[in-house]
């Protein structure tokens, strides 16, 4: 049994950080350093600096800050308001039609930031009060929020698709690609609900009474300010897709479209650009320590053996490829009580992804299958991370009970979504083998 | 005290502000590249790499900025239960790992730097070859920002911790 104490002590030290709420950076690099000190010897601690410098000189990380950046732009300059009085308008007469715009809104506000789900609840919160002034129900006001903000996750450009990308060595043009239709699956299937529902039960999502609603040409007038972002984005995507320029050279046009976009509209100036450097400052170091803590924690991990232990039981558990499966979704079910995102995919994707790919499963398919799960755990009751957070945030009548209840659809849906991509990874593949060809 | 602590607290503010400049710089870089590439077709050796010299300053110096403003993402389910004197005394404890990652990284950080100047280690493999220490010396500069901004945090801590009062 001695051979599993390094891995007792590293997941020791990631529980007392969840106990103590330790920054997940420190404690993630401070259990590895114990650890090693005890089972390798004060002449392995130099990794720290090795493994930090390491992450510090990776080519595919450099788009994350700039899409970070791109998407601080954009946010800055107001589009996000402009999203939602377009959204608000053009949905609202139907019945259910604010709640649907809710969830494509924060899909599409995710799209643009990448960051994680608890940033986008922010800015889907705006649209609680609205929603519960116009009389919506509570069941169906704040599940479109939080499920629209969690396929942030998914739909590119996604951070957590290009940080799964610099682990598992795969491209993040594919990865983009592979979470396309998943992403639109999830939306179309939302939206559906949504409808369907406030069609039998007009009384919990009535429409837009018609003295609120504004007619056809100053719908159009709100969408000037959609236009140019809209156009930037795709320009991103597509020129990735087309095979013209890297990520990386992608995501800096981005920025410097949103930026002359910005100056178009008339609202560039001096301290919008300083507000977007300094968040976007922020929110990249923020990533980049956690990724450096947990940079160290697998480097560990993987010395002390940690990986070859997991999986000789996982494949000795599991005698068939759906086992596997099976207990590596549980995992993530489980773990995402607990961790953020980000620290999940860095600990978890190392250890799985070599059994996957032993198994011959595309990385690609897995990767999108993964992001596909994760954001579902965030919303996992009765403990989903995002659900705490949505706490938080809403206003004092929303009881916890309203949260579970509302939320718990959703999570059928992202389970249905899940065994989709599962037993048919087509769903997944079709894309990225279109668009770069077959490998 | 308090004018040391806060002069602490300057630097961290500051230095973040200096660097979050270089993702202009950076996306400057590239766009640069991008036009060469498209418009003469003359591709640079150096854009990549340099933009990657300061994406990794441009990472870790944002350390003592993020601790500042506490942003460093924890989870704080069980640890907001608590009063502030509670997370006070915790956070006491918990610093104490936090000086052990932090010193190792400003003592392994200065290792590796001085053994890139010494070596004259570059980029490789690379067309360009770039030195490589002037990003490895951000290390252990941004572990000294780091470090000096949490003995500033560790100080209040104990301070709130013994006496249940906030140094103002």
């Amino acid at each position: 049994m001695t051979e599993w104490l390094p891995i007792l002590v590293l997941l020791s030290g990631l529980a007392f950080g969840l106990i103590t709420g330790f920054p997940m950076a420190f404690t993630l690099a401070s259990s590895s350093i114990i650890a090693s000190w005890i089972f390798i010897g004060p002449q392995s601690l130099p990794y720290v600096a090795t493994n930090v410098f390491g992450m510090m000189s990776s080519m595919v990380l450099i788009a994350m800050p700039l899409f970070i950046f791109m998407a601080c732009v954009l946010e800055k300059s107001g589009v996000t308001q402009d999203l939602y009085a377009f959204m608000h308008q053009l949905l609202g007469p139907l019945r259910g039609g604010l709640s649907m715009g809710t969830v494509l809104i924060c899909a599409i506000i995710a799209a643009m930031s990448g960051v994680s789900t608890t940033g986008v609840v922010t800015m889907g919160i705006i649209a609680l009060p609205i929603m519960l002034k116009q009389g919506y129900g509570k069941s169906i006001a704040i599940g479109p929020i939080l499920a629209g903000g969690a396929l942030g996750l998914l739909i590119p450009p996604s951070i957590s698709l290009i940080i799964y990308g610099m682990i598992a060595r795969v491209s993040i043009g594919r990865l983009f690609a592979g979470g396309i239709l998943p992403g639109l699956l999830l939306t179309f299937l939302y939206v559906s609900y949504i409808g369907i529902r406030s069609y039998f039960q007009p009384h919990i999502a009535p429409a837009l009474p018609p003295d609120k609603r504004v007619p056809m040409k100053e719908k159009i007038a709100l969408t000037s300010g959609l236009i140019l972002p809209v156009l930037i984005i795709s320009a991103v995507l597509g020129s990735i897709f087309a095979g013209i320029a890297s990520p990386t050279e992608a995501a800096a046009v981005g920025a410097g479209g949103a930026l002359a976009s910005a100056a178009i509209h008339r609202r560039l100036n001096w301290q919008l650009v300083k507000d977007a450097c300094y968040r976007a400052m922020a929110i990249n170091g923020m990533i980049m320590w956690i990724l450096f803590g947990a940079s160290c924690f697998t480097s560990i991990f993987f010395r002390t053996g940690g990986q070859d232990l997991i999986s000789d039981v996982i494949i000795g558990v599991a005698s068939e490829p759906i086992y596997v499966f099976i207990i590596i979704l549980v995992t993530l079910i489980v773990l995402g009580f607990f961790l953020d995102e980000i620290t999940q995919i860095m600990i978890t994707v190392p250890v799985f992804l070599p059994i996957i790919v032993e198994l011959g499963y595309d990385p690609v398919w897995f990767g999108v299958l993964f992001m596909t799960q994760v954001q579902m755990d965030y919303l996992t009751p009765p403990f989903g991370f995002t659900l705490f957070y949505m706490k938080g945030v809403a206003p004092p009548e929303v009881s916890m009970g309203d949260i579970y209840r509302s939320i718990i659809p959703f999570v059928c849906i992202q389970l249905a979504v899940v065994m989709a991509i599962l037993f048919f990874p087509q769903i997944v593949l079709w894309l990225p083998d279109v668009v770069f060809g077959l490998r | 005290m308090k004018r040391v602590l806060a002069g602490i607290d300057f630097v961290s503010e500051w230095s973040g502000k200096l660097v979050s400049v270089l993702i202009v710089f950076i996306m400057a870089i590239l766009l640069l590249e991008v036009a060469l590439r498209f418009a003469f077709n003359a591709p640079t050796i150096w854009a990549h790499e340099l933009s990657m010299h300061f994406f990794g300053a441009y990472s870790v110096l944002a350390g003592a900025y993020v601790l500042l403003h506490n942003q460093h993402v924890k989870i704080d389910l069980i640890y907001l239960r608590f009063s502030t004197r509670g997370r006070a005394i915790i956070d006491t404890f918990t610093y104490l790992l936090f000086f052990l990652f932090i010193g190792l990284l400003l003592r392994y950080g200065i290792m590796i730097a001085w053994r890139a100047v010494e070596l004259r280690q570059a980029v490789s493999p690379s067309p360009w070859g770039s030195p490589i220490w002037p990003t490895k010396l951000t290390v252990p500069i941004a572990a000294l920002l780091i470090l000096a901004q949490g003995l500033a945090n560790f100080i209040r801590t104990v301070k709130l911790a013994v006496t249940g009062k906030e140094l103002t």
